[in-house]
């Protein structure tokens, strides 16, 4: 047969194919890296300190089922993986109390994110005794400035402290004997003022020079060991999504609702709001209209002068200078209060005396303060009280009363380049404040500005007395805090830079590895792709932000760790394996708790 | 060794949504056709060298492919194979001749020169950029050809073109994935010339132009499945309805590049025949993926592709070992379209090599079967998206091969 003669041939053939030809691509190759100093790093003890975002917290509580996927937690199994190190990498697990979390989580729903469906849980026992020896030594809340504070066992620490009250998350974290280890603290020592409502609230913010003293406690700690490590700086938490969603400009509460910000708009809303505001100045103004009319009409028994021609003439008796407004409408209301005198049949210095009591008194004051914003004048000498005079002399009060108002901020006109939304204000005689431009909203007012912006659009009536369903709120008293004043987030940004260049700078003087988060963050404000995703700081659909819009989904945590180890990589040389981030879940539908029968 | 140094020193498939299947004896040599002596394939590389076959031929052949891509991310140690399920390019032509003298020859051939067969393991980490794609061009030719003299003909065919496209992602939303599907049909018209040159028994020359057509589907459907009803609601609006998979319609092109091929035959004695083809794809036409969503229901999506024209050369050999059976081998270097950066899981594209053997036997002299084992392989490449441009694509390191068998029957009369 043929084919016998060319089998051989075709068997050789067949078989180069097979043997000769790889089919995969190449494998993983693994290497330690070393340091400035040549040594090769190691990673037998790795060892995580931080806050909240080390500690895996997801939806605004600390969730078993994050915490597995701890960036920390993620970078350990990829040196375990690839037989680096960090094998016995043990974490503080929630799931030791049988919880499933600590803390009120807020879930989404088929309806929407619903923030009180869960029943909030705190740790009650310490885990140290049975399963302790931790490596991620993260603990919600803390700041940087907390963590050689024993006092922090306070709070969630005691959950897994090796000695409450006494033991640090320091000293624990040193008892490990680091070979390797991470450090992501600062966002506490800016997020708490933040959240309070900065400078109107209770908080403060870390001096620069309160950080560099822990944070470089710890790293010398770190250096004593011989570890190296990764610094991971603080990311602009006034970036994130929790002041980011809720529209702090009329521009941006329209494009919210699929609009843009025209001319027309600006006259219909400007227009609206003067409606709301303008009739209660008239009617305020209105009140004064007797006084006008009488200060104005022509006394016979004084030659047909009026009060004001009698002040005019009375007031450099007094020491006042009756072109001056504040000092005319003083010797109209002294003259008012000496002539009830005279007439009640008090003696000329009697009278006298009435008058300067009755000017220093609160009541007097007020009504000097009347006067002057109703705009007195000696012209106003020449004045008969008719009604066309009056009305005059109240318009004229009117706008001026409008445009004090304006140029205080309490009575907001908005234009295509200035649309700041005003916020709540009980010292405001309209009740609320434009603020400077740049005051940001935080979520917990996401719900009033979308009734605002449905009021707006809909031409609905607004009810002064219930703006502060409309507007956002800060008020100590009842520790609600719901905007952060333009000033502030300056003060929030500096604090912040002035801890990253401190980090940034340690890294380069102790030779670690440098992880720009701020960077990171700052450009999902845009929108960042990585592996089909975009990650942007938006709300719900952002795929980075939890429902609480300051912690980061499962996803965003993985994000860190591959820049993170990318960071090490180059920093080290080393080759250490990244995270399939889409192997992690963005916000998850979740299941309410029942509700309590009683 | 010399098939085995190629494999080491190269890293699948036709690259762009090619597929360089379209006869079980060219499959053998390399896919060496346009300028070779002529069988029924003919109608597809060449309907020029149509009126020089010696009789009225039907042939049909099958060339399942075997595919595999292997993938691992950028920096990652995990390994990713596609699963895809076998492609099954196929042919069919049938050629009348009046007569063995006459200067006429007329056909009418169904070949699929276009398309693609790719799927990835559910909830793979490549998800966001492509589940699955089957894409498919039927090209349906009735040919015309023409013997100017002894030495020269001309022929030309009108293709109909039917295509469809299924493509399955995933989106990225809170309350889980977002299924992505669509599908869509169309039917396009093109051309095909060819010219063939043979001036002695010792050699040929022929010259193929294969006119490019846009693909456009109208109106596909487009079906959004989101398991959290609030997304759905944000996604959608009113137009959502709750627990239902939402039904959009949208627009898209998919270009097909134009092809022209010139190709030589050398037969220096009766045992022997060589052939070389080269080929230059207008792969340029492809600059982005855009699909549309004309009623407004979804943001359009905009993939940048800025693929480039691209070159395919062929060499292959004959040698009559008896007078029944004919053995044949050969080669390819395919050229990749795919820009750096541009990569997808769709089209894992790098320089190609095919490296072919294939046998003929005649049972009779009207039946024969053709047989043929093509082996393609790419070089290994590394994908690094652009940060300023959306490929809709990952970071990842590539390799992909194909093993493909092809099988044909030959019925002259």
């Amino acid at each position: 047969m043929i084919f016998n003669k060319y089998r051989s041939l075709i068997a050789a053939l067949a078989v180069a194919f097979l043997a000769s030809c790889t089919l995969e691509v190449d494998d993983f190759q693994t290497s330690s890296g070393t340091d400035q100093s040549g040594k090769a790093l190691d990673f037998t003890t790795y060892v995580a300190l931080g806050n909240s975002l080390t500690a895996g917290v997801t939806d605004n509580a600390w969730m078993a089922k994050s915490q597995v996927n701890s960036y920390p937690q993620l970078i350990a199994n990829k040196l375990q993986e690839v037989g680096l190190g960090a094998t016995g990498f043990n974490q503080p697990l929630i799931s030791h109390s049988g919880e499933e979390y600590f803390g009120a989580p807020f879930i989404l729903t088929s309806q929407g994110p619903c923030f009180n469906c869960k029943t909030p849980k705190v740790p009650t026992t310490n885990i140290y005794q049975e399963h302790g020896g931790f490596h991620n030594m993260a603990v919600s809340g803390m700041k940087a400035v907390e963590v050689n504070n024993p006092a922090l066992a306070a709070g969630v620490y005691a959950y897994f402290a090796s000695n409450p009250g006494r033991s640090t998350v320091l000293s624990d974290a040193l008892m490990q004997n680091p070979t390797f280890f991470s450090v992501w603290l600062g966002a506490n020592d800016v997020l708490g003022y933040a959240t309070s409502g900065g400078s109107m609230g209770p908080g403060s913010i870390t001096s620069q020079s309160d950080y560099e003293e822990a944070i470089g406690m710890v790293l010398d700690s770190m250096d004593a060991r011989g570890a190296k490590g990764a610094l991971l700086n603080v990311p602009d938490i006034t970036n994130a999504a929790l002041f980011q969603t809720t529209p702090n400009t009329l521009e941006k509460m329209l494009a919210a609702n699929g609009m843009e910000l025209t001319d027309e708009f600006l006259t219909l809303v400007n227009g609206y709001l003067a409606n709301a505001f303008d009739s209660s100045i008239i009617k305020q103004v209105e009140v004064a209209r007797p006084t006008i009319t009488s200060l104005l009409t022509p006394i016979p028994a004084a030659g047909n002068a009026n009060t004001i021609g009698i002040a005019v003439q009375t007031a450099p008796s007094l020491g006042k200078d009756p072109s001056v407004a504040a000092d005319l409408a003083y010797t109209v209301v002294y003259l008012g209060a000496y002539n009830e005198a005279l007439g009640m049949g008090a003696s000329m210095e009697q009278a006298h005396q009435a008058g300067l009591a009755y000017t220093a008194s609160p009541e007097g004051q007020a009504s000097i303060t009347q006067l002057v914003a109703l705009g007195i004048d000696q012209s106003w000498a020449s004045l008969t009280g008719t009604e066309e005079e009056v009305d005059a002399i109240i318009d004229a009060a009117v706008e001026t009363t409008k445009a004090q108002l304006k140029a205080a901020g309490f009575y907001p006109e908005f234009t295509a380049e200035s649309n700041q939304l005003p916020v709540y204000d009980e010292t405001s005689p309209t009740m609320l404040r434009v603020p400077a431009e740049g005051t940001l909203f935080s979520l917990a007012a996401l719900n009033k500005i979308v009734a605002l912006g449905e009021l707006i659009l809909s031409g609905g009536e607004l009810d002064i007395a219930k703006l502060k369903d409309y507007l956002p709120v800060n008020d100590a008293t009842v520790s609600q805090f719901e905007f952060l004043e333009s000033v502030d987030v300056t003060a929030v940004k500096t604090a912040i830079d002035g801890y990253n260049s401190y980090l940034e700078e340690q890294a380069g003087e102790r030779d670690l590895a440098y992880v720009d988060v701020k960077s990171i963050m700052d450009d999902t404000v845009t929108g960042t792709i990585i592996d089909g995703v975009t990650y942007t700081t938006a709300y719900i659909s952002g795929n980075l932000f939890s429902l609480d819009g300051a912690h980061l989904t499962q996803r965003g945590y993985a994000v860190i760790a591959n820049f993170t180890i990318d960071a090490i990589n180059k920093q080290y040389g080393s080759k250490i394996p990244t995270v399939q981030q889409n192997d992690y879940p963005v916000i998850e539908e979740g299941t309410p708790d029942p509700v309590p029968s009683n | 060794m010399v098939l085995a140094t190629v494999c080491i020193s190269s890293a699948t498939f036709a690259n762009g949504f090619q597929v360089l299947l379209q006869g079980t004896k060219a499959v053998g040599r390399g896919n060496v056709q346009v300028g070779f002596r002529p069988d029924g394939s003919s109608l597809f590389f060449n309907p020029g060298a149509l009126s020089f076959l010696e009789s009225s031929t039907v042939q049909v052949g099958v060339n399942p492919v075997f595919s595999n891509i292997s993938y691992r991310p950028t920096g990652g140690a995990t390994k990713h194979a596609s699963t895809s399920p076998m492609g099954t390019p196929f042919q069919a032509y049938g050629v009348y001749r009046p007569s063995a003298e006459s200067p006429w020859a007329f056909g009418l051939g169904v070949f699929t020169p276009f398309g693609s067969t790719v799927s990835y393991e559910d909830g793979w980490t490549g998800r966001y950029s492509l589940q699955e794609i089957s894409l498919q061009a039927i090209y349906i030719q009735p040919t015309v050809s023409y013997r100017i003299n002894d030495v020269l003909s001309v022929g030309g065919g009108v293709d109909i073109v039917t295509g469809s496209v299924s493509f399955k992602k995933k989106v990225a939303a809170s309350g889980g994935d977002v299924g992505f599907d669509m599908e869509g049909n169309t039917v396009q018209f093109s051309f095909n010339a060819g010219l063939y040159y043979q001036p002695s028994d010792k050699w040929s020359v022929g010259l193929n132009y294969r006119h490019g057509v846009d693909m456009a589907v109208e109106r596909g459907d487009a079906i959004f499945d989101v398991p959290n009803d609030f997304i759905g609601d944000n996604l959608f609006g009113d137009k959502y309805t709750a627990g239902q998979p939402y039904k959009a319609a949208f627009n898209a092109t998919l270009p097909l590049p134009s092809t022209a091929a010139v190709g030589f035959g050398f037969y220096p004695n009766e045992k022997w025949s060589f052939g070389l083809d080269v080929s230059y794809v207008t792969w340029s036409v492809y600059k982005e993926l855009k699909v549309e969503f004309p009623d407004g229901d979804y943001g359009d999506i905009a993939y940048d592709r800025s693929w480039e024209d691209s070159w395919i050369f062929n060499l292959g050999a004959e040698y009559n070992a008896t007078d029944a059976l004919i053995v044949r081998a050969g080669a390819y270097v395919d050229t990749t379209p795919v820009p750096d950066g541009h990569m997808t899981p769709e089209s894992p594209d790098a320089l190609s090599i095919g490296t072919s053997v294939g046998a003929s036997y005649m049972f009779s002299e009207k039946f024969s079967v053709d047989a043929a084992f093509l082996f393609t392989n790419k070089q290994q490449r590394e994908n690094v998206v652009p940060t300023d441009k959306d490929t809709g694509g990952l970071n990842g390191v590539y390799k992909a091969t194909a093993y493909i068998p092809s099988i044909s029957l030959n019925y002259n009369f």
